[in-house]
């Protein structure tokens, strides 16, 4: 591998993590029907310790971004859940919270005594599963949605514009932060400063290359943000006019339908 | 309050409030002006001269989103700035910012226009014709359906221009909205501005440094140093031509390149277009290589490329030789520095000594010797006169630009490269950049520069690279003294 084909693909991963303009049916639905999706995905995740259960709900996840035409880049995406997901794999097969049949591995490492049995191992895999069904779900619901959308779903379910900006701004600057993230790593690497060799945690100068020039983006991007929205008459009525409301239309229904008779068929699932 | 004034300054002082890394002088000092309605305002003044502040007081940002003392009153219409808030002066004032990106918020066109209607509570009928107005005034029609993240510079600040002027405000401020712009892009946003100015006898206050570009549009021109307005001239000044590059200038065509693109395509990630396109190029030591070109051109693409943050998707670039794709980012920057465009993606330094020793010592350059070339270079740039103690993010926007592009040249690398370097430069310090790059020059050194400032490229350019939808569409050599 050349130095840089390693750079591209860390190029096109950062793209991975923000809103992907398009016109697939997940970019169609009402933000609040997404919205209304992703919490129920994450509670269903939550809810269950059976990783035959988490597994079709990850199952279900990955059907959607392949049914949006977003497999690739959502597959980018779950890279980025890769450190977790080791580690609670690791931590949850050594410490699991149900553990059954015969131990496999024993230890007494100070006042803990890691243990490794099938139990356990069935349920790491249950938590490593969550992980990528929320990490992912999410990473779908900040692809297929814009800020604007989302804002105007928010404002026309009666929330305070002042909680419905915030709230957008947040989604925003996922994509906005990556970006910034991309810019600033180009200005250091031109400056011969090397992220490709070493780690950055133990290199203080990366770290404060990256973190100071980061840090200064997010709060001048927060004040440029708000004074921009301040010039041009924030909030200056107290119910602003939302020109473009979302309204939801039968593919809205029919995949909450999905969504449910899903969720239904995964709790009678035996485990 | 004075009949007719659209804005009134009395008595005005601005001072930030004190810290660590901000110095203790004030960046408004006892402003008394009077700006009538319909007036056409330009104002100058060098980096750092006050002008940012003085265009944030006249919409109320100053004093009330901005920290820090203000004496004296700024009125608007008559109404005092202190006693009305920023969104309640927006149906008066407009205010465009320095760069559309710290301005557009919405993340598709009509979703931005349509913003400042929204908020005044206007209806879906109101805002549907003010949208569609707008969108045809500033020939945005094309792009109604399109992302603002798809835009070019130019486009997104015509756009941050029209969603400004979608409410329709009696008043107009813009912070040097031909920044980063190509000639022909200023000069339409310039007719634009004029024909707002006739049509509707808006008041429009503008500050730019390539003040060629306004003398002759603006029926007034306010000269602000160090925080006082120095001239208040009307008609307008004569401005005096930079000189030229004083290096005589030889062809070089004939000499080994130490840089070579060799059709070279390039793709970004997610778009149709190519960003360059079948592009050979070769660039020569001890010359001056100007790329010219509209916003979107390939500019800025082609430069990264010249250090290994791009990677052709075909073709082969070589630097002294070596192939970038057998080389790292870091190993090709000991041969091509680039200086980005944005100085805040850039400058991270407790200090202005940090951030000019950090380039050479990654490349492991003695204490001594960074030392020197520190010495050197902030007296050639002319940033002495900033503290080494100072830090880098308390300075102004130029300043800034000044400390981010010595940062570079401390590296005193064989390539230099240069992107839309005089953002935010005021005249005397572009003659004091011209002046270094003819240097580089005489000892050797390329240099590449990517700029819309027509006054600079002529200061500077030996060669003239245009580039016009990622292919090179024109290459020649500009007659030197004595050629």
């Amino acid at each position: 591998m050349t130095a840089g084909d390693g750079r591209s693909r860390r190029r096109r991963a950062h793209r991975a993590l923000g809103y992907i303009p398009g016109d697939s049916f997940l970019h169609r639905l009402d933000p609040r029907t997404k919205l209304l999706m992703l919490i129920a995905i994450s509670v269903a995740a939550l809810a269950t310790t059976s990783p035959v259960r988490t597994a079709l709900l990850f199952a279900f996840v990955v059907g959607l971004a392949v049914a949006a035409g977003l497999a690739r880049p959502f597959s980018r995406s779950l890279l980025f859940l890769m450190p977790l997901l080791i580690f609670i794999l690791v931590i949850d097969s050594l410490f699991p919270r149900e553990a059954w049949g015969p131990v496999l591995f024993s230890a007494q490492v100070g006042p803990f005594t890691p243990e490794i049995t099938p139990g356990g191992l069935l349920f790491a895999t249950a938590m490593g599963i969550r992980i990528l069904v929320i990490g992912g779900m999410s990473f779908l619901f900040v692809m297929t949605t814009s800020y604007t959308d989302f804002v105007a779903g928010l404002r026309t379910s009666r929330l305070p514009p002042v909680i419905a900006f915030s709230l957008g701004y947040a989604l925003k600057s996922v994509t906005a932060l990556t970006e910034d993230l991309r810019n600033i790593m180009d200005a250091q690497r031109s400056r011969a400063l090397e992220f490709d060799r070493g780690t950055i945690i133990k290199n203080r100068r990366k770290l404060m290359a990256l973190g100071i020039p980061m840090t200064v983006s997010v709060l001048n991007r927060a004040r440029y943000v708000t004074e921009a929205m301040q010039s041009r008459g924030f909030a200056s009525t107290p119910r602003p006019t939302c020109y473009r409301p979302p309204r939801p239309g039968r593919n809205d229904l029919l995949l909450l339908v999905v969504l449910l008779l899903s969720l239904s068929g995964i709790a009678i699932v035996p485990v | 309050m004075t009949a007719d004034a659209a804005i009134e300054f009395r008595g005005v002082s601005f001072r930030h409030p004190a810290s660590r890394s901000a110095r203790p002088r004030e960046v408004l000092s006892g402003i008394d002006c009077v700006i009538g309605e319909g007036e056409r305002v330009l104002l100058t003044g060098p980096s750092g001269s006050g002008k940012t502040t003085f265009l944030r007081c006249c919409n109320g940002l100053i004093p009330h989103a901005r920290p820090g003392s203000l004496e004296g009153d700024v009125f608007v219409r008559g109404q005092n700035t202190r006693n009305c808030t920023v969104s309640d002066l927006a149906v008066t004032v407009g205010m465009v910012f320095q760069d559309p990106d710290h301005q557009i918020f919405s993340t598709d066109v009509i979703s931005e226009i349509a913003f400042g209607p929204e908020q005044l509570g206007w209806s879906p009928a109101r805002i549907d014709q003010a949208v569609t107005d707008v969108l045809h005034q500033f020939r945005l029609d094309h792009l109604a359906d399109r992302q603002t993240t798809e835009l070019s510079w130019g486009e997104r600040q015509r756009l941050a221009i029209a969603s400004v002027i979608a409410v329709r405000p009696s008043i107009l401020i813009l912070d040097e909205p031909f920044s980063g712009l190509d000639a022909a892009s200023a000069a339409g946003l310039l007719d634009l501005l004029g024909m707002l100015n006739r049509e509707s006898d808006m008041t429009i206050v503008l500050s730019e440094h390539r003040a060629e570009l306004v003398a002759s549009w603006a029926s007034r021109r306010i000269s602000l140093v160090d925080g006082r307005i120095t001239g208040d001239g009307r008609p307008p000044v004569p401005y005096p031509p930079l000189q030229s590059n004083p290096r005589r200038r030889t062809a070089r065509a004939a000499s080994a390149g130490i840089v070579t693109l060799q059709d070279v395509t390039f793709r970004h990630p997610g778009r149709e277009t190519p960003a360059l396109d079948g592009v050979f190029l070769t660039i020569h030591p001890g010359e001056v290589t100007v790329l010219a070109g509209p916003n979107g051109s390939g500019k800025s693409t082609l430069l990264k490329h010249l250090n290994g943050l791009l990677r052709p998707d075909s073709g082969r670039i070589t630097v002294n030789g070596r192939d970038t794709r057998d080389a790292t980012v870091a190993e090709l920057a000991r041969t091509v520095g680039l200086v980005c465009q944005h100085a805040d993606y850039q400058l991270f330094g407790e200090t202005v000594t940090e951030e000019l020793a950090f380039a050479p010592a990654n490349l492991g350059i003695s204490p001594d010797v960074i030392a020197q070339r520190i010495a050197s270079v902030r007296e050639h740039l002319g940033i002495g006169h900033l503290g080494l103690d100072l830090s880098p993010l308390a300075l102004s926007v130029g300043e800034k630009q000044r400390v981010s592009i010595a940062s570079v040249l401390t590296m005193d690398t064989s390539v230099l490269a240069l992107d839309e370097p005089t953002l935010g430069l005021d005249p005397g310090a572009k003659q004091r950049l011209a002046v270094v790059i003819a240097a580089l020059c005489t000892r050797g050194k390329a240099v590449v520069v990517a700029t819309h400032d027509m006054e600079f490229s002529s200061m500077v350019a030996e060669r003239v690279v245009r580039l016009e939808r990622g292919r090179i569409v024109g290459d020649s050599r500009v007659p030197g003294e004595g050629a």
